[in-house]
């Protein structure tokens, strides 16, 4: 299929004329076009044609001046912007939020002017453009100094080369794709022209006949699917040169080789191995992106102190040495650390913890080298960049798992490309500090686009700019909506205004942006034989138009699509394929014994399955860190000093006989011990917080004596003390916080609480959702409690609540029976109350052994708002179906 | 049909050389009008650019722009319409359309129709440096992570020794400790900062002088309304009680200095509370009788001053409002307690560095929140002495503004416009329009400031005076005479009396229906006297089908507050085959496809997550029973689950189905685990997905939340990991279930706030007895009054009394909220076009009343609906049921469909010539070399060029000096680090001399027949297609040479003789290719190639091709 403009350049580019294309794609396109048409005729050698992309050109041609060190590359000529920036971005009220893209968009506004060979003066500037007329001077001043040149200069050096004869003059020269001329280029051509030289730009526009046709799509995800589909009927039909034009492919282009991929090579998306496609569009991606790659980034940012979610990085991430071989050692490990629910841990303390294990060597190794990296002074970016290698070798990056050929090409890029080119860059830098390097490292990661080698595809995805020039049997243009094209007009800040407008200055106006797009439709509309135009018809909730400029149609039927052979599709005609079942009997439990705290037993009175996930099958979700002293802790540490405090007390006169200075200071000295005790295993909170913590404590637990105070004399018996009930193959293991003995001898089991949900009535419910101080009550049944309390201690709302045998026996507890007869309940007096006891506990437990794990909460709202398996048990869904089933 | 009796207003509101705001209620017919508006002004303006039309959303500007366009259109392709609106329109876009031509249609882009959102944007990127952003960054809508962060950052600074330090710790102490709501409260003011921060900005706005002073103001405002409120008639009365009172009793002390007029004003505040004592019981109503404790001691002689007491008490009790506002007005505080401005303090001292911080945030991930485009672009503007001349350098000369729902406008965006207008002269042809209804304005929550619109609508807009002509539209075009006249009776009881700017107090613009009466009841009212959820959506299921066999193809609305009114409908529409659409209603995170989702993708990133694994093994792919989990996992809490999937021995305890499941499903699992980090983490779990046959699990809805959970993922991932495990969980949790497209479209569900601006012809409203939420009770209180500035109030320390401004800014607010809801009742109503439906429940109370429930929209509604509630017998309360949980699950003989790829067609290869790394070598990274002596090597080869083609003497007869220099830049540009440079250079040199010296060199480079360097040449070898660049060729002797320059040298342990064997075998085929290639073009000719090191002058040739 030579066609159109191809017919006429080809025979020109055999006779040794020079054609400069717009782009490299371009360029590989003609290379290609005019091997094809050698073969075809014949030939087995020939001169490679003289077919260059414009800026390939100008670096051959001043490589070949001997003046290739002079030009800087962009990096490092943003990497001098974004120092010039930054210099006049520091002496502001406040920094700018972006300075490499303030330093883009500089560099870009001194490339138009160098262009244009433009002069600001300084009249009628906005501040934002006499910033940037600073900048640009400065940016001259060092050019100068240093005899570098930028790269919009090269325009005028190769023009100057020729016209003093440094250059011999092409006797002919071809101008192909360009949608627009860049002024340098107009020069040049004005010269060849002037020495007699054939100068022609090639028109890309056509006059064959096309079939265009327009698919007006429900929104991009049905665009991207049709077009897929249509590719993949045209691939059917044995077509070999199919092209895609998308105008935003940076942000479409997951999405794209998603969509071509599960339509094309359906069974690609159920296969995890990753270098084995027969398809693939290879549009690549930011090499930052890919995982061997973040990682390194990851592992070289890792500092002295570490975030939850940093430590859980190294301590999941395959890429590190001994990663795959300790991989499940270290995952738990990580389950481990976050049941401390601390948001994060020194490096030190972190390594001196895990020393302590014995299975996760590798990581300890690990730790150690973080703990050595350089992390002071300054040096140049080349030494950063050896130093960065020697910190990954150190830590074992990239892992001890066979590379795929994929991460083995990313390695080689990362090498070749980011940290030499981080190498490159002293040239323009002093010496920087560490953080510095590593930004600028990732900085050029993430700009790089990585492409993993592929084999040819019949299939090319194209942006808007790139597919100028390029043919194909059949094109899809994409994205054509109203917004897109003509496109809104974006002028550079930093250029006047009406300079940009005088000088048609490219996306400076709106006539502009038309003129544009103008264009590139002429050009695409007769890029094939077959041409689909597409555009979304939504773009969220919003209306979209298609683009005024659309060509015509000349034909009214839709493109052909073949149906989708994906899964998804697939599976979703077919619908699902389930069976339902009864499944909530777990095995009994015969002859191991289990153990477990007093909350096994209040699970199986929430929910029966919850006690079986949490206590059979010992699953429960990951912890979360907690800012400041957890819920938790800040419990614990109050049973503690309480503990401390009684002891040393023993009974109500000790406390009374206390005077108020001595008392302040039990206080003072037993709370701090608490402290100290609790967290001896050193944290990372701030010193005020447990400064806080501490008064915060003596004054509550102060308040919390008075209350005691208060009441009658009483002995404490036990105080935290271990029990342990059996029930069956149960061994339930508990502590209770207190036993009184009031001064009658009746007996009270107390329970401390903090929380606010406190509720006596969950002694009585049924299934017993409170069965901890039961337990213990009945636990010797010659010898039963006679009450049982929470103690509240809570800022002014400390009191007990509970049930008691007899009336007034603590405080404003309720006397049992007084309250059953007042409420009408089934157990009449604090006798009977201890038998349905029994009975319920004796229930829960046989439930449990038995394995029953029905899902059914005794409260859906108290019971699921936090529990960890709303997920699992499906109880929204059920609760759906319960309705449905009616 | 009636007459449009506001033809006037409309006529009006055309005239392009005025300022207008109009209100604009339900179903005015706003949108045609704004369309007109434009029109007119693009046919007199210069450039359409000059026009900037201000929507609410993007929707709505999309939709917008396509009816213009399509006005446009018609106008240039149709004749004229005969109805008279549309002729209207037609007659105008003509006009337009003659003015810009087709130039405006084929660049729609000119229009600037946006929302203020994306014009502030427009702004910012025009002033990169002027609004310190330096272009436009990422803008996220939740914006709380960035919040957290500089609160966490700010957070660090707790152990310092410093102001912040120690106004952190105030704070903590204040709140006891507890660091989590600390910040938050921190997290919620970075949150609303737009609305503090030019307080903060101004030198006193938040000295303690300052808030004093407002507080004063605040008193003084509420005094006065007091004192308007109190009938006149009884001053004397009161005076002369109130004295007597006093007398009689010293706590009542303060009367004395009572006297006429009665006193307001900040200093009248004692007086009043003492009037407040007098008047009042503890629980705030008038008092019934008065005795000595009150100042009115029995006996005969105070008989009849008591007398006058319960008069003038009764008095009172009939007004009402006077009551209310004396008993607000009793607990009112007159100054900040000295704990409490100390915790002020610490808040007003932290929010500095809280917005340094958050600028840090910003900076470091480069992404903002609305709020911050904003506040800089407002500040950016505002920093030039006249804004609309900077509007004019960046290139923005704007005549007129438009702005529509301007009721829901912030102040801060009022500002902005403010600043937008503030260089306009009355009558210099520029000109503002704003439209709005008050009535509806429900955007408190976003800062929604109604009073603005209020206050326009007095005629006088921003700082200077832009005058405003006012105009009400009355037409109703959507809804039937019956429905607007039950909107204009009841919501003249439902909305209060008079408009107050202050308070947002909004009261009816009343509607003249344009569309006759509909038989039959318009609006109907369904009393529930207890709540009965599952009641009310019997009733909504009926009222549909009724209403489906009446009007089969009419449009109806089911209408809520919060989505959890539905809980119980949507079920039973579903159950009923009764098809819907839902928009936002179904939380995602309850979806039992996004559930299983969570879980697989949780259990890839984390061996260790036990209840992930469990979760997975239990999803519907697998379904394992509870007897092979126990199995598989009981007996070993302390391994990972997918060291238990491994171990064979133990899955061989499972039963013979268990087995068989697991096998399928564990591979797939342990096969995904171990790809990790190689496939974007999207990509993972969707094959994984995929390959478990997951996609066989789920109807198309499942499938459909699938994809969004799939999408979040993508989202979220950073280079094939979560940077946070549970981010995933969290972001679900927000997101809903995209409304089924294939639905039918005629049910439509969703939030009173998502209906604005739609109609429907039937809209039934369930739930009005129900409320939202629990109030909330914010550790710091605060409130933005328009005329008293700031008032901030924290939350009392724990245990601690109640603060009393703290509650009195919770009443303001829960009023104004109030106040709100009334106008949240009247969009949802107004949404009908012929029917509406309302449900709700009120409970009874002891004495038998009802009484609807407080916050509900029913308590809005009561004074028209309290008769229809009846007591009704007790309902039977349902049980609760408990139901076995059931396994739904791929049954063991499933198969995925099958699947056909396609056959791509052969295509022809291309290679380059060149050699790739040991690719498979699989060495491990070394860590990284300088590459210097590549570098050396790149530079030879360079010179050798340069001296091929000028010969030797270039490199002799050059100043060594100079020689250095350049070659030193040289190696510097190709990315030499500085500290090596000069040993690059040295060696570059030393090879150069060498070859230079050397015979062969010499050779090499000289000028033989037909010599040429990089020799451009392609052609077919061996059936492949070659591109070659050929480093030196000439021919000597009769001979074709063909040279490769190479710049490697040997390895440390290595001979020169094995290297350069290693080396030739490596590039054996390379120069095979060219050696053939160079043959067929010059076939007369022997070609022999060969290898060059000039780095280690060493020479191979190949002798055998
Ligand atoms: S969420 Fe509710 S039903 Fe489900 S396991 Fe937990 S308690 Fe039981």
């Amino acid at each position: 299929m030579t066609a159109s403009y191809l017919s006429e350049l080809l025979p020109h580019l055999a006779k040794g004329a020079l054609v400069l294309t717009a782009n490299k794609r371009l360029f590989r396109f003609l290379r290609s076009r005019f091997d094809q048409w050698m073969l075809e005729q014949g030939e087995t050698v020939w001169s490679s044609p003289a077919i260059y992309s414009y800026e390939g050109w100008i670096d051959q041609v001043v490589t070949s001046l001997g003046e290739q060190w002079r030009v800087l590359s962009p990096q490092q000529a943003q990497c001098l912007w974004e120092q010039l920036v930054e210099a006049s971005s520091r002496q502001l009220d406040l920094e700018l939020l972006q300075v490499s893209r303030t330093a883009e968009k500089a560099a870009q506004a001194h490339r138009l002017l160098n262009e244009y060979e433009i002069e600001l003066d300084e009249v009628c500037l906005t501040e934002d453009q006499q910033a940037f007329t600073l900048w640009r001077q400065q940016y001259r001043d060092l050019c100068a100094e240093h005899d570098w040149l930028d790269r919009s200069e090269l325009a005028t050096l190769i023009r100057e080369a020729f016209a003093c004869g440094q250059l011999d003059y092409p006797r002919q020269l071809f101008l192909v794709g360009f949608d627009q001329l860049s002024p340098g280029l107009v020069k040049l051509c004005a010269l060849f022209a002037d020495q007699g030289g054939a100068c022609q730009e090639l028109s890309l526009v056509s006059e064959r006949d096309v079939v265009v046709r327009h698919y007006p799509a429900t929104d991009s995800e049905d665009e991207i699917d049709k077009a897929a589909l249509w590719t993949r009927n045209l691939l059917e039909q044995g077509a070999h040169s199919i092209g895609i034009v998308v105008p935003d492919l940076t942000t479409s282009r997951a999405r794209i080789e998603r969509s071509f991929l599960r339509q094309i090579d359906p069974c690609a998306m159920t296969r995890l191995e990753q270098d084995d496609s027969v398809f693939g569009l290879s549009l690549g991606g930011p090499l930052a992106e890919e995982g061997i790659i973040h990682a390194a980034l990851q592992l070289l940012g890792l500092g002295r102190q570490l975030s939850l979610n940093e430590v859980s990085f190294l301590l999941r991430t395959p890429y590190l040495g001994g990663g795959s071989r300790e991989a499940d050692q270290r995952h738990l490990l990580d389950r481990r650390l976050r049941s401390w629910r601390q948001p994060g841990f020194s490096l030190t303390a972190l390594k001196k913890t895990l020393e302590k294990n014995s299975d996760t060597g590798g990581i300890v190794a690990i730790l150690a080298q973080l703990e050595s990296f350089g992390q002071q002074g300054k040096q140049a970016p080349g030494e950063w960049a050896a130093c960065f290698g020697e910190d990954l070798k150190a830590l074992g990056w990239p892992g001890d798992r066979v590379l795929s050929s994929r991460e083995y090409q990313a390695l080689k890029v990362f090498q070749d490309k980011v940290l030499n080119g981080l190498a490159a860059l002293d040239a323009v830098l002093p010496a920087i500090t560490r953080g510095r390097a590593l930004a600028l490292l990732q900085q050029l990661a993430r700009t790089l686009e990585f492409q993993v080698e592929a084999p040819p595809s019949p299939v090319q995805v194209v942006g808007l700019l790139e597919s100028s020039g390029l043919e194909f049997e059949h094109l899809w243009v994409m994205g054509m909506s109203e917004t897109a094209l003509p496109a809104a007009p974006q002028p550079n800040p930093f250029v006047p205004y009406q300079l940009q407008r005088d000088h048609a200055m490219p996306h400076a106006t709106a006539e502009r942006e038309l003129q544009f797009g103008e264009q590139v439709i002429a050009r695409l509309r007769t890029a094939a034989a077959q041409v689909v135009f597409s555009y979304p018809r939504r773009s969220g909730d919003s209306p979209q138009r298609p683009s005024p400029l659309l060509p015509a149609a000349t034909c009214d039927t839709a493109p052909q699509f073949s149906a989708p052979q994906d899964l998804l599709s697939l599976s979703r005609a077919l619908g699902p394929a389930l069976e339902i079942l009864d499944d909530s009997q777990g095995p009994v439990l015969n002859d191991k014994l289990v153990e477990g705290g007093t909350t096994l037993l209040k699970d199986q009175a929430h929910c029966p399955f919850r006690a079986f996930v949490h206590h059979r099958l010992k699953c429960t979700q990951l912890d979360s860190p907690e800012a400041g002293i957890s819920a938790m802790s800040r419990g614990d540490l109050v049973h503690l000093a309480l503990e401390k405090i009684w002891q040393k007390l023993g009974r109500r006169t000790a406390l009374e006989a206390l005077s108020p200075e001595p008392r302040k200071q039990l206080i003072a000295q037993m709370v701090a011990e608490a402290i100290a005790e609790y967290f001896a295993d050193g944290s990372l909170l701030a010193a005020s917080l447990l400064q806080i913590e501490q008064e915060r404590l003596v004054n509550l637990v102060g308040e919390w004596l008075e209350c005691e105070e208060q009441r009658d004399d009483f002995v404490v018996l036990e105080s935290e003390m271990e029990h342990v009930e059996s029930l069956g193959p149960l061994k339930i293991r508990m502590k209770v916080d207190r036993i009184d003995q009031l001064a009658d001898g009746q007996r009270v089991v107390i329970d401390y609480k903090t929380g606010s949900d406190i509720d006596a009535r969950d002694f009585l419910s049924e299934p017993l959702i409170e069965p901890q101080l039961p337990i213990y009550a009945v636990a010797d049944s010659e010898n039963p409690a006679d009450g049982v309390a929470f103690a509240r201690v809570r800022q002014g709302e400390c009191s007990f609540v509970g049930f008691m045998r007899n009336e007034a026996a603590l405080g404003k507890v309720n006397d049992y029976a007084a309250y059953a007869g007042k409420h009408d309940l089934a157990n009449p007096d604090w006798d009977q109350l201890l038998a349905f006891w029994k009975e319920q506990i004796a229930g829960l437990a046989g439930d449990f052994v038995a394995g029953r794990a029905l899902v059914a909460p005794f409260d859906p709202k108290r019971s699921c708002n936090y529990c960890d398996l709303a997920g699992i048990c499906r109880i929204q869904e059920y609760y759906g179906e319960l309705e449905e089933s009616e | 049909m009636s007459r449009i009796v506001d033809a006037e207003a409309r006529r009006l509101a055309l005239d392009g050389s005025r300022s207008f705001i109009v209100q604009a209620p339900a179903g005015s017919g706003k949108t045609e009008l704004l369309i007109q508006r434009l029109l007119v002004l693009l046919n007199s303006a210069e450039r359409p650019q000059q026009i900037l039309a201000i929507t609410f959303t993007n929707k709505a500007a999309a939709e917008m722009r396509q009816r213009l366009l399509e006005a446009l259109v018609m106008a240039r392709d149709e004749p004229k319409p005969e109805e008279a609106h549309k002729a209207v329109t037609w007659q105008l876009a003509r006009a337009a359309f003659e003015r810009h031509g087709e130039a405006l249609l084929k660049n729609p882009a000119q229009l600037a129709i946006q929302t203020i959102d994306s014009f502030n944007a427009a702004l910012v990127r025009k002033m990169p440096w002027l609004s310190r952003f330096g272009g436009v960054p990422q803008v996220r809508e939740d914006a709380s992570a960035l919040y957290s962060k500089a609160v966490e950052q700010l957070m660090g600074q707790l152990d310092n020794q410093d102001q912040t330090g120690e106004a952190l710790r105030t704070l903590l102490r204040h709140f006891d400790n507890r660091l989590g709501q600390v910040e938050q409260m921190l997290v919620g003011m970075l949150a609303k900062r737009d609305q503090w921060l030019r307080y903060l900005a101004s030198e006193h706005g938040t000295s303690h002088q300052q808030l004093q002073e407002n507080l004063e103001q605040f008193c003084a405002l509420q005094l006065e309304a007091l004192v308007r409120s109190f009938p006149p008639a009884l001053a004397d009365e009161l005076l002369f009680c109130a004295s007597y009172a006093a007398r009689n009793c010293p706590d009542l002390e303060p009367l004395v200095a009572l006297c006429l007029p009665l006193p307001s004003g900040y200093m009248a505040l004692p007086l009043w509370q003492a009037l407040a004592e007098l008047l009042l019981t503890a629980s705030g109503e008038v008092r019934k009788t008065v005795n000595k404790n009150n100042g009115f001691p029995a006996g005969n002689e105070g008989k009849a001053a008591k007398q006058r007491m319960l008069e003038l008490l009764t008095g009172c009790g009939e007004c009402r409002d006077f009551v209310t506002q004396l008993a607000a007005v009793r607990t009112m505080p007159g100054h900040f307690s000295s704990e409490q401005w100390q915790v002020l303090r610490a808040v007003l001292d932290l929010l500095p560095m809280l917005l340094v911080e958050l600028w840090l945030v910003f900076r470091q991930q480069s992404k903002i929140d609305f709020s911050e485009i904003a506040l800089k672009a407002g500040q950016a503007l505002g920093r030039s002495d006249n804004p609309s001349d900077l509007l004019l350098r960046i290139d923005n000369d704007l005549q007129h503004i438009l702005v529509d729902e301007f009721q829901d406008t912030s102040r801060l965006q009022y500002s902005l416009l403010n600043i937008l207008t503030s260089g306009w002269l009355q009558g210099d042809g520029r000109t503002l329009f704003l439209v709005g209804d008050p009535m509806q304005s429900i955007y408190r929550f976003r800062e929604a400031e109604v009073g603005l619109f209020l206050q326009s609508f007095g005629g006088d807009f921003g700082a200077n005076g832009l005058k405003l002509t006012p105009l009400t539209l009355q037409c109703n075009f959507r809804s039937q005479q019956g429905i607007v006249d039950w909107v204009n009776r009841s919501f003249k009881e439902i909305f209060p009396p008079a408009t107050d700017i202050d308070s947002g107090a909004v009261s009816l613009s009343r509607a003249h229906a344009v569309h006759d009466p509909l038989d039959g009841m318009a609006c109907s009212f369904y009393p529930y006297s207890v709540q009965d959820d599952k009641a009310e959506a019997r009733q909504v299921v009926e009222i549909i089908r009724e209403t489906r066999i009446r009007d089969p193809q009419g449009t109806i609305a089911i209408l809520v507050r919060g989505r959890t009114h539905l809980r119980e409908i949507l079920p039973l529409l579903r159950a009923n085959c009764l098809s819907y659409q839902a928009q936002d209603i179904d939380q995602l995170g309850a979806r039992p496809a996004a559930l299983d989702l969570v879980a697989l993708v949780r259990a890839l990133l984390h061996r260790g997550d036990r209840l992930a694994w469990l979760a997975v093994l239990r999803a519907p792919w697998s379904g394992l029973a509870l007897n092979d989990l126990h199995v598989l996992l009981a007996g070993h809490p302390r391994r990972s689950v997918p060291a238990l999937l491994r171990d064979d021995k133990l899955r061989q305890g499972l039963s013979p189905a268990g087995q068989q499941r697991l096998q399928a499903v564990a591979a797939v699992l342990l096969n995904a685990l171990d790809q990790r980090g190689r496939f974007p983490l999207r990509d993972l779990i969707e094959r994984c997905w995929f390959a478990l046959g997951a996609a066989s699990c789920y109807d198309s809805e499942g499938l459909a939340d699938a994809e969004l959970v799939f999408a979040l993922i993508e989202d979220l991932q950073q280079g094939g990991e979560l940077e946070d495990l549970d981010q995933l969980e969290r972001e679900v949790g927000r997101l809903f279930a995209r409304a089924d497209a294939s639905a039918d479209a005629r049910l439509q569900i969703m939030t009173i706030h998502k209906s604005k601006g739609l109609e429907f012809d039937t809209v039934i409203i369930p739930g009005l007895g129900k409320t939202t939420g629990r109030s909330e009770s914010p550790l710091l209180r605060w409130l933005e009054h328009p005329h008293c500035g700031l008032l901030l109030a924290p939350r009392a320390a724990s245990g601690a009394d109640k603060d009393p401004l703290y509650q009195l800014i919770g009443r303001l607010e829960q009023q104004k909220g109030r106040l709100e809801d009334g106008r949240l009742l009247y969009v949802a109503t107004t949404r009908a076009i012929k029917r509406l439906h309302l449900l709700g429940h009120a409970t009874a109370n002891k004495a038998g009343e009802f009484i609807p429930a407080k916050g509900s929209l029913l308590e809005q509604l009561w004074p028209l609906v309290n008769v229809q509630f009846v007591p009704s017998e007790d309902p039977v309360a349902e049980p609760l049921q408990t139901v076995q949980a059931r396994l739904k699950r791929l049954p063991l003989d499933w198969h995925p469909p099958v699947m056909s790829g396609v056959e791509l067609p052969e295509q022809v290869v291309n290679t380059t010539a060149s050699v790739h790394g040991d690719l498979d070598s699989g060495q491990l990274f070394s860590g990284w070399e300088t590459p210097l002596y590549r570098h050396v090597g790149t530079l030879v080869h360079w010179q050798l060029e340069q001296l091929a083609r000028r010969g030797c003497e270039a490199w002799t007869e050059q100043c060594p000096k100079l020689r250095q220099q350049r070659l030193k830049k040289i190696l510097s540009g190709y990315g030499t680090p500085g500290s090596e440079l000069s040993k690059g250079v040295e060696k570059a040199t030393q090879a150069v001399e060498r070859i230079v010296q050397s015979e062969r060199g010499r050779w090499i480079l000289a000028a033989h027949t037909d010599h040429q360097c990089e020799l451009p040449i392609s052609g077919v070898v061996d059936g492949q297609l070659v591109h070659a660049i050929i480093d030196r060729t000439f021919v000597a002797d009769g001979i074709c040479w063909i040279i490769d320059y190479k710049n490697s040298t040997p390895a440390s342990n290595e001979t020169l003789e094995t290297f350069v064997q290693r080396e030739a075998g490596r590039y054996r085929s390379q120069l095979y290719a060219y050696t053939r290639l160079r043959e067929t073009q010059l076939p007369q000719i022997q070609v022999r190639a060969a290898l060059y090191f000039p780095l280690a002058d060493a020479w191979y040739e190949y002798a055998d091709f």
